[in-house]
């Protein structure tokens, strides 16, 4: 009956009829009138037989009939104990009643008081009443009977420790009983499936027999309550015919129904006993059947157990394989199975691998390869070398693999690298997927923030990240929507973040690794080389810093003991040692291009150029292989000239004396690594120099398509070469700036910005001879002069008024007076002009500043008649303006100028003030 | 009859699944606990005597499915419940953001008298985990406060560890007891009966009824 309405108005009268009789029947017991209270009982449960209503609604009714039987059996019990009724009369005026359905509650009721009253033995009862309930064929009261059955004798089972056990019978017999129940309930439950009735009502009838599922269901929670079952039990006597019942009824429904019952109601230890009998089991359901849910559910399970309880697993069985097992079998024997279900299946066993037997990672390869078998064996193909997928993978296997692929990258995070399968199967996968996986992996190895210290590492790392790296094979990577262009920034940070996670003791280990995250990096997108080759360098700096400082420290160590050498160069002890460190030193230097390195180092050691050169060609030597295998490390041959990092050319225009000359004497003047200490550990490899070798190789390669960043990465090359004593190659760092300047910045902003830092990276470096620092100085300049905007020519060339005056007082050829002046000159000339264009009269005032600041650190070329004059000027210029806000603002600005200037005026008189000379000024 | 003036008190318990409900019966009930999962189907409950302020009453303990598809039928026992236990579990912050919908789903199908003030307590299970607890007594406290009027009591138990479980359902029991002492009992009164209209199944002629089973 479909209709709401209906069902409801013949609830409400079954439920109004069960009160009536109900009502009847207590006052009969309150009377304790036994056959007037079986009488209404019966009317009452005549309710039961209805079939007007669905399960839903029938269980509704049956619960409120259960809810009055609990009196009658109050009543029964009482009546045996206190009026000394024998059971067996009232078990025998149940049976009185004609009407089936009501007989049975009847008898069910009396049978467990009868039960309780230990006057017959309880297995005898039982045994009786499933007998009597096979008269109730109807599939829905019959399944409800049999629930009624389970309830009532819930606790009146012999289970062990009851006190029903021995004569009323033995565990087993509980066992049999609740299994008959069960099976009983079952065959009821799946006749349900091919009853007749209207094809309209199919949908309806199937949704009806789902619902009823829980009568079934509940038996076997009777089974996993009995006390006297445990694995052992399980495994013998109540798996065998659960799963005969279940295999054997044929019925997909009750089948998959069941099985995750079984899953669920009995606890992990049985199904560690069981699991070869439950395996078996799934094979053979029907092919209908969806089994991965199945065997998901019970790996999910004993997966999460064996987690907890990692002594939970018995020694004898191989959970692992038994499952594996499982999974060929079926995927053999059921051709059917979807791709997404096989993938699916290996998830889980994956999961399940990675929470019993943390660690093995053969299980990971295989379920792994599994994977990538079964997508080839469908025609599925990787996507390799940027060819596009001839047929695309179904999302729902996309999303499987995903999971599949997640899974080891939670537990193993870096680990993952050493899988050759995974990186196979991550090829299957869409780039956009592939991507997702790689910022998984990178999130994962930035959450353990473990250092990157392995090259072999590195190199599968950034290999298996190109899909961020990269631009995808087919289409453009657009600069797309905000939420697109914050994504891509998030990935950029993740790629720069997990450069700065490579470090290494070691640093000929840590310069490769340099130069293999150089190589994949450099393979990325053009656009994205600027955001993660910016990390490298300053990684590579630090490096040459490093480097630098124990090249200084093994000088200084090799320059104590040649001291201690020649003093005791008579010892015998001391001729043996030499001895043995020239052997190692040839080792080392062994397939060096000269063999005479060794001999070289036990030379003085001193500033000989082809002594440094053969050993540093040695060393070199050693590293070769590496480095022709890393494609991007640096050309062989720059490290012959051996003082500037690269053939350069100097900046357009006058050439400057270039390292060329200055690299002989200063560059070319490190001592190889000396014999002792290369004894004593591995002779260092890779040079300080050679890092800057590969600085300026990667910083040139961008430069062409980023050359603002490129100007800037140079700039911070020429200070690290600055900081570690490398002047040449600082010059040189400064050079391939100054052609980046000209030749590819056209944006006058962008020069402007260029010149500022070329000024303060200059003045802050150092190390530069004076007449290098002048031809770089005056470059600068040039430039700042050359600006096409006056305003900016102005304050540029101001600017570089500082670079010939050194804070420091002392720095060689650092202070030009006439220079500075010049340079002030021409900026008020260019002012000039300006404010004759009508732009405003702040660049004076900008450059009074300058004069101030000069005047003050005693520049002997600036008059204070200067500073004088240019405040009359400026006055001048002010007042010729009309009110307005610029006025107001410039005379502020003037006036706080002019302030400071009095303030030094004042402080005249101060003997070791520098602004005794203000005395001179006026204003 | 003693048995019809005894009280009883239907109490049910709700939560999701593997929060204890199971567990917590069974140590109020039979003092016993076990670590091993079963998962319970359906509902059931366990009877309980006890003496509440000299009075003798029976406690019907329902003991409900915290997995939704192992309670096809419906929810039908929820009616005439004197109180309901709402149970979470401190290391599951999950099971305690379902705890909402249990409540609503329960007065939805309960449909009590007087919804805002129906007695419900809150257990916050398995203490014995402290260490791992992941919800909060504050952010309990909390949501019992902003459910209507009264406040909801709230107490803290382990039924491994039997803490606070018989503490707890004292608890339920004498706000039960409130409850139903509130509540006008539900007295069925008979309609007249025509007497042409009763039948006994009684007859010794065997009744049509009996075919169709
Ligand atoms: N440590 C600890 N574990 C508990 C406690 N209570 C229950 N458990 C465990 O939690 C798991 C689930 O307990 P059950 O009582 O079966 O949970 P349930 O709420 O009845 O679950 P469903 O029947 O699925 O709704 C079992 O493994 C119990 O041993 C407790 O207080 N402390
Ligand atoms: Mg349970």
């Amino acid at each position: 009956m479909e209709d709401p309405a209906a069902q409801q108005r013949a609830l409400a009268e079954g439920n109004k009829r069960v009160m009536q009789e109900a009502f009847l029947m207590k006052r009969a017991t309150d009377a304790s009138d036994t056959k007037s209270a079986f009488t209404h009982a019966g009317n009452m449960l005549k309710e039961l037989k209805t079939t007007q209503l669905s399960p839903r609604n029938y269980y509704e009714l049956y619960m409120k009939v259960l809810d009055e039987l609990r009196h009658l059996e109050d009543f029964f019990t009482s009546q045996n104990r206190q009026a000394r009724q024998p059971m067996v009369g009232l078990y025998e005026q149940a049976q009185a009643c004609t009407m089936v359905l009501p007989r049975l509650y009847l008898l069910n009721t009396v049978g467990a008081c009868y039960i309780l009253s230990q006057e017959a033995p309880a297995r005898d009862i039982l045994k009786d009443l499933l007998e009597m309930t096979k008269g109730v064929q109807h599939p829905m009261r019959g399944l409800f009977l049999r629930n009624y059955f389970s309830h009532v004798t819930r606790d009146k089972l012999p289970d062990a420790g009851s006190p029903y056990e021995g004569d009323g019978g033995s565990v087993d017999d509980s066992v049999e009983f609740v299994l008959e129940n069960f099976v009983e309930a079952n065959k009821l439950w799946v006749r349900m499936h091919g009853q007749k009735g209207p094809s309209k009502d199919k949908k309806r009838r199937e949704r009806e027999r789902k619902d009823l599922r829980l009568l079934v269901g509940t038996n076997l929670v009777r089974l996993s309550q009995l006390e006297g079952v445990d694995g052992a039990k399980y495994k013998t006597d109540i798996l065998p015919p659960i799963l005969e019942q279940v295999v054997g009824c044929k019925d997909t429904i009750a089948q998959s129904y069941l099985m995750d019952c079984l899953i669920q109601v009995f606890p992990d230890e049985f199904h560690l006993a069981s699991l070869e009998a439950f395996l078996d089991g799934v094979c053979r359901l029907k092919e209908k059947v969806r089994v991965r849910p199945v065997l998901e559910s019970l790996m999910e399970r004993i997966g999460n157990y064996v987690g907890e309880h990692p002594d939970a697993l018995p020694k004898d069985v191989d959970a692992f394989r038994l499952l594996n097992d499982c999974v060929t079998r079926l995927v053999s024997e059921r051709p059917k199975l979807e791709l997404s279900e096989i993938i699916l299946m290996q998830v889980a066993l994956l999961q399940f691998a990675s929470q019993c037997y943390p660690g093995r990672l053969e299980y990971i390869n295989h379920c792994i390869g599994v994977c990538g078998r079964a997508m080839v064996s469908r025609g599925f193909e990787p996507l390799t070398g940027g060819r596009p997928a001839r047929r695309d993978l179904p999302l729902e296997c996309i999303e499987a693999l995903l999971r599949l692929l997640s899974i080891p990258l939670k537990s193993l995070g870096l680990g993952v690298l050493s899988l050759a399968e995974y990186i196979d199967l991550l090829h299957f996968l869409p780039w956009e997927s592939q991507k997702q996986v790689s910022l998984e992996l990178l999130r994962s190895v930035l959450s353990k923030e473990s250092a990157l210290s392995d090259l072999d590492c590195v190199d599968r790392l950034l290999g298996m990240i190109a899909p961020i790296l990269k631009d995808p094979p087919n289409g453009e990577r657009g600069d797309g929507d905000a939420a697109m262009q914050a994504a891509q920034e998030e990935e950029r940070r993740l790629v720069a973040r997990v450069v700065h996670l490579m470090r290494n003791e070691d640093t000929d280990c840590y310069f490769r690794m340099l130069v293999v995250a150089r190589r994949h990096l450099g393979q990325g997108s053009p656009s994205q080389v600027q955001y993660t080759l910016v990390p490298l360098v300053f990684r590579a700096l630090g490096l040459a810093r490093t480097i630098r400082a124990a090249e200084v420290a093994d000088e200084e160590q090799a320059a104590a003991a040649e001291t201690a050498a020649a003093a005791a160069a008579a010892a015998s002890a001391a001729t043996a040692k030499a001895e043995a460190e020239a052997r190692a030193t040839a080792d080392a230097a062994e397939g060096g291009v000269n063999g005479g390195s060794g001999g070289g180092a036990d030379d003085d050691g001193d500033a000989d150029g082809d002594a440094t050169n053969g050993g540093e060609n040695g060393k070199e030597g050693e590293g070769g292989s590496d480095e022709t295998e890393a494609a991007a490390a640096p050309a062989e041959g720059d490290e012959d000239s051996g003082e500037t990092v690269a053939p350069a050319p100097a900046p357009a225009g006058e050439s400057p004396a270039t390292g060329a000359e200055g690299a002989g004497d200063d560059e070319g003047a490190f001592p190889p690594v000396p014999p002792a200490a290369a004894a004593v550990a591995r002779p260092r490899q890779f040079s300080s120099r050679k890092v800057y070798q590969f600085l300026h190789e990667i910083v040139t390669a961008m430069a062409p398509l980023h050359p603002w960043v490129s100007l800037s990465l140079f700039l911070q090359c020429a200070i690290g070469a600055d900081r570690t004593g490398f002047k040449a190659i600082a010059y040189e760092f400064f050079s391939q700036a100054f052609i980046l300047y000209e030749d590819e910045l056209s944006d006058s902003k962008a020069q402007v910005r260029a010149l500022v830092s070329m000024a303060g990276t200059l003045l802050s470096c150092e190390g530069f001879d004076p007449v290098d620092y002048d031809a770089l100085a005056t470059k600068t300049a040039q430039y700042a002069a050359k600006l096409l905007k006056k305003p900016d020519q102005c304050r540029m060339v101001t600017l570089c008024s500082h670079l010939f005056w050194s804070p420091d007082e002392a720095a060689p050829g650092r202070r030009d007076a006439r220079r500075v002046l010049e340079c002030l000159q021409r900026s008020l000339k260019i002012a000039d002009v300006c404010i004759a264009g009508g732009v405003n009269a702040q660049l004076f005032i900008e450059i009074l500043n300058h004069y101030v600041f000069f005047f003050e650190a005693d520049n002997p070329e600036i008059a204070g008649r200067y500073i004088s004059g240019l405040v009359a000027l400026i006055h001048e210029h002010v007042d010729s303006l009309d009110p307005s806000d610029a006025r107001t603002e410039m005379e502020r600005y003037l006036n706080n100028t002019l302030d400071h200037i009095r303030r030094k005026k004042e402080q005249a008189d101060l003997p070791e003030s520098l602004g005794k000379n203000f005395a001179w000024v006026t204003i | 009859m003693a048995s019809r003036r005894r009280a009883l008190l239907k109490i049910i318990i709700l939560g999701d699944s593997g929060v204890g409900k199971t567990s917590l019966m069974n140590q109020y009930v039979n003092k016993r606990f076990s670590n091993q999962y079963k998962a319970t189907i359906g509902a059931d409950f366990l009877t309980k005597d006890t003496v509440i302020d000299d009075k003798l009453v029976t406690l019907q303990i329902w003991d409900t499915a915290g997995q939704e598809r192992f309670q096809s039928l419906g929810v039908a026992f929820y009616r005439g419940a004197e109180a309901c236990v709402l149970v979470y579990d401190i290391t599951n912050p999950k099971s305690f953001e379902q705890l909402d919908s249990w409540r609503e789903e329960f007065l939805h199908q309960a449909a009590p008298m007087d919804p805002d003030n129906f007695p419900f307590v809150l257990i916050g299970n398995k203490v014995d985990r402290e260490s791992e607890r992941r919800v909060s007594r504050q952010r309990a406290l909390q949501w019992c406060k902003s459910k209507g009027s009264t406040p909801i009591s709230y107490i803290e138990t382990s039924a491994k560890e039997a803490v606070k479980v018989e503490g707890a359902f004292l608890e339920v029991v004498q706000m039960a007891l409130i409850n139903s002492a509130q509540q006008p009992p539900e007295i069925y009164v008979p309609e007249p009966i025509t007497l042409s209209q009763a039948q006994t199944p009684y007859q010794s002629q065997s009744s049509v009824d009996s075919m169709c089973c």
